[in-house]
């Protein structure tokens, strides 16, 4: 099975209002790569990310997960099953601690939430991993500041430690770059190289330095359709690509 | 500073009884049993407004539901105390439940509607049956009789009370910092977050539902039998908004936030009735004063925050 | 069973529904467009009510009172949007639900000092007062067939309004797209206090038309309002169309079950089980309906569009 590739998505339909923002798609993500997904702005990437982690449902196709067809599982559902999500927008909860933030990833893999009476904060099956994934994206020193007041490229970081903090075996990382400043983007560049090959990724990022660093293959969505998937010097080679895309950029 | 402030009010409440009477002053042990019993409720409400976000606008239906747990054995002539609270907390942990399932599907404007009227039901439901007095009530003869205390003694059913509130705010503290602590105070915060998470957090949601009602229930009974008289005003659906205005007062969320609520309310409500028949004018206008400018309730104050 | 009386029923039940339309048209408006929550509603209802007790002493006619208090309630409802609401919309519910808990106070003492604590009753014109024969021997009061026949002819107004004409394009813009309509350049203050006022006259005229059978009273809003909220549940937030099927709905399953629910027990079980249980069954009807609603359709009959 080691061959089979970790996910797998076949024929991903989804319109809304009779237009199409998914339109297709077929795709494989093999295990321990970093797959980027890139396009230009409306090409149905945020769709396209919201269908596999399961917050829409596409109204045809396949989305396999370790060979297992998840494409009508809730989001809660896939979790469990070992995706985690990053979120474009920063998606934390603000009212409470960094560190309780990623305490709660923590205690979603563990799963016994239904603990009503032993102090949840000093845990030690809590807090070491919480601290531990804090610690690889660099945050320890904000872990006891409140998620709501922490910078910008912080909260981009923390949403990284969530998301390893629930040990997943897939990353989607819906734009981890957005709104970052260039020395934020470099920092997290670092990071998402530190866990390259340890995990595997699905990336759907804008600035083509970070996904031409990164990446071990990249597909290009177009209107909603894959116009290209392969090496990133393929990619870039490909001369559909370009016009498509790649072409504007560079003009 | 919230906190100290709570524990003062605390320790005041644990000598004032004694006191008041030793000045002659019965008057105020029933205003203190009053206060007791509302901040347990108020408390209970805290768990599941403050910390779960659930505004439930039926709460009152669980005192309701409680002091009719005790009034009902009592009318058969059923006085065993142990019996009542265990029906008591039964019967408004199954109500929770119950309507609880339903509700929770929901969010936002719905849920808030749904609280209401399904407390609404249990007000009607009580007003219709003359058996038990209808719009009239209910007077509880003798009250709930347990083995050693007898809380005949005014004294004696203040510290039951007291007890009541001491537990309720222990039982609170404990659950709001446990992992089901967490998860519900995650879920409030950003419920897109924890379902990517993994989280399904209705069942969390529907087990703090049915915790504050079955607590709530149990500060019920104990009104109940501070009253000696139950009727269906207990859960009129204005008493649920009095509720929450007492945890909003206080402070959502802060742990004595809803106790101090509950004694600024009464405190309010004697001096407004005090000074004028009035009184709801004033009394209104401070609740929409507080609305629009001191979210943070006093220990939001006390802690020098605006909301 | 006397098909007479069904009949009868059947007209009253109508009867309350129209009123409940009323009601419930300007709640589900409000929430639709404004995403307001607003429990003083009830109160303009009451408003209205007193109005028109008044205007139909001072002026001795009921029409031309009803004429005078309909754009005097409006103009209240206009002031209460300015002074309070319209600093809430961009608050949580639960700031909604407190500061127009506040406004309920407010306004029960208001009439309270201002018309007393008694009510008010208002004299029919003697061309309202009769009895109807209808087809098949029916008897009908007068007054309670032109409720329906009014409050018909106002749901119809309201549906030429909403999808006819300017402002009713103005409003269903408002409604789905906030933002889009701001910048399509319409007003999106002037339109929620219009939407505010409308709401407030539709209540206020359901106060006024059952004033002359019910008196006009302090709180006479507040119970009729939860089962305004229902028909907003059932029907669907933001629907005018939900609320007028859910509206009638509602009227004719709470007037039918109050009065032959206990027949249709006695048939499935004894009769003395079916006396004392048929009154709590039946005043417990339409929320049971509105739980099996949502149970199968949680955004209600007509759920809004998606945005």
């Amino acid at each position: 099975m080691a061959d089979q590739p970790l996910l797998r998505v076949e024929d991903l339909q989804k319109s809304f209002g009779g237009v199409a923002a998914v339109d297709g798609v077929s795709m494989e993500v093999r295990r321990g790569e970093v797959h980027a997904v890139i396009g230009p702005n409306g090409a149905g990437k945020t769709t396209l990310i919201s269908l596999l982690a399961g917050e829409l449902r596409p109204d045809r196709g396949r989305v396999l997960f370790d060979g297992r067809d998840i494409a009508r599982r809730p989001a809660h559902a896939r979790a469990m099953l070992g995706f985690a999500r990053s979120f474009q927008i920063t998606s934390v909860v603000p009212g409470m601690r960094v560190v309780d933030n990623v305490m709660l990833a923590v205690l979603a893999r563990d799963g016994r939430s239904f603990r009503f009476w032993r102090p949840a904060r000093n845990d030690p099956a809590l807090i070491r991993p919480a601290m531990a994934a804090l610690e690889r994206v660099g945050l320890s020193e904000v872990a006891e500041e409140r998620a709501g007041a922490v910078s910008h490229g912080e909260h981009r970081q923390l949403e990284i430690a969530m998301t390893l903090a629930a040990e997943p075996e897939l990353l989607l990382l819906d734009e981890p770059m957005a709104g970052m400043s260039a020395d934020e983007s470099r920092r997290m560049t670092g990071i998402l190289e530190g866990l390259k090959g340890e995990k595997t990724m699905l990336l759907v990022e804008h600035d083509m330095d970070v996904v031409f660093a990164l990446a071990d293959r990249i597909s290009v969505l177009v209107s909603g359709r894959i116009a290209a998937s392969g090496a990133p010097e393929a990619v870039r080679a490909d001369e559909a690509v370009r016009r498509a895309y790649l072409g504007d950029e560079a003009a | 500073m919230s906190r100290a402030v709570g524990w003062a009010l605390l320790a005041a409440l644990a000598v004032g009884p004694p006191l008041a009477l030793a000045a002659g002053q019965p008057f105020y042990v029933d205003i203190l049993t009053r206060l007791v019993c509302l901040a347990a409720a108020a408390t209970s409400l805290n768990l599941i407004l403050g910390h779960g976000g659930m505004i439930s606008f039926g709460h009152a239906a669980y005192i309701g539901i409680g002091a009719y747990a005790v009034g009902i054995p009592a009318y058969y002539e059923i006085y065993d105390g142990w019996l009542h609270i265990l029906l008591a907390v039964a019967l408004s942990a199954l109500f929770a439940l119950a309507t609880g399932a339903i509700a929770l599907r929901t969010r936002g404007v719905y849920f808030i509607m749904i609280t209401m009227a399904f407390a609404q039901m249990v007000f009607f439901a009580v007003v219709s049956i003359e058996e038990y007095g209808g719009d009239d009530g209910l007077v509880i003869d003798i009250r709930s009789e347990f083995p050693l205390v007898d809380l005949e003694g005014s004294l004696t059913l203040y510290y039951a009370c007291f007890a009541v509130l001491l537990g309720t705010l222990y039982l609170v503290h404990r659950l709001v910092r446990s992992r089901f602590g967490m998860v519900i105070e995650g879920a409030r915060g950003n419920e897109r977050r924890m379902a990517a998470l993994g989280f399904a957090f209705y069942r969390h949601r529907l087990a703090a539902y049915v915790l504050a009602g079955a607590l709530c229930g149990l500060s019920g009974a104990m009104l109940g039998n501070f009253t000696n008289f139950i009727s269906p005003e207990m859960m009129d659906w204005t008493r649920s908004g009095e509720l929450i205005f007492m945890v909003v007062l206080g402070g959502t969320g802060a742990l004595f936030g809803p106790l101090m609520g509950a004694a600024a309310f009464l405190l309010l409500e004697e001096l407004l009735s005090g000074w004028t028949i009035y009184w709801q004018l004033p009394f209104g206008l401070l609740l929409i004063l507080v609305v629009l400018f001191a979210r943070g309730g006093l220990a939001g104050l006390l802690e020098g925050r605006r909301g | 069973m006397d098909a007479g009386l069904v009949a009868a029923q059947l007209l009253n039940g109508l009867q309350l529904g129209v009123l409940l339309f009323l009601l419930a048209s300007g709640l589900t408006l409000i929430f639709g467009i404004m995403d307001f929550v607003n429990l003083a509603h009830g109160s303009l209802y009451m408003v209205g009510a007193y109005f028109c007790a008044t205007l139909t002493d001072a002026t001795g006619s009921f029409l031309l009172a009803v004429a005078l208090a309909l754009p005097a309630t409006a103009l209240v409802g206009a002031a209460v949007e300015l002074l309070v609401v319209r600093r809430l919309y961009r608050r949580d519910h639960l700031d909604h639900v407190l500061a127009t808990f506040g406004l309920i106070l407010c306004f029960d003492t208001l009439v309270q000092i201002l018309w007393g604590p008694e009510g008010m009753a208002i004299r029919l014109p003697a061309w309202a007062d009769g009895q109807q024969h209808l087809p098949g021997g029916l008897v009908f009061p007068t007054y309670r067939l032109l409720i329906i026949g009014a409050g018909l002819a106002v749901a119809a107004g309201l549906y030429v309004l909403v999808v006819k004409t300017k402002l009713g394009m103005r409003i269903r813009a408002g409604a789905s797209n906030p933002a889009m309509a701001g910048a399509l350049g319409i007003d999106i203050g002037l339109l929620f206090t219009l939407v505010f006022a409308l709401g407030a006259v539709m209540a206020g005229l359901a106060g006024m038309m059952i004033a002359p059978i019910t008196e006009a009273s302090i709180g006479m809003g507040n119970e009729i309002i939860i089962t305004a909220f229902v028909v907003v549940i059932v029907g669907g937030i933001g629907s005018i169309r939900g609320a007028f099927v859910a509206a009638l709905l509602i009227g004719l399953i709470d007037t039918m079950g109050r009065s032959f629910l206990d027949m249709g027990l006695k048939l499935v079980i004894d009769v003395q089980a079916a006396e004392t249980s048929a009154p709590a069954l039946s005043a417990m009807l339409i929320y049971i309906l509105m739980a099996a609603v949502l149970a199968f359709r949680p955004q209600g009959l007509f759920p809004p569009k998606a945005r």
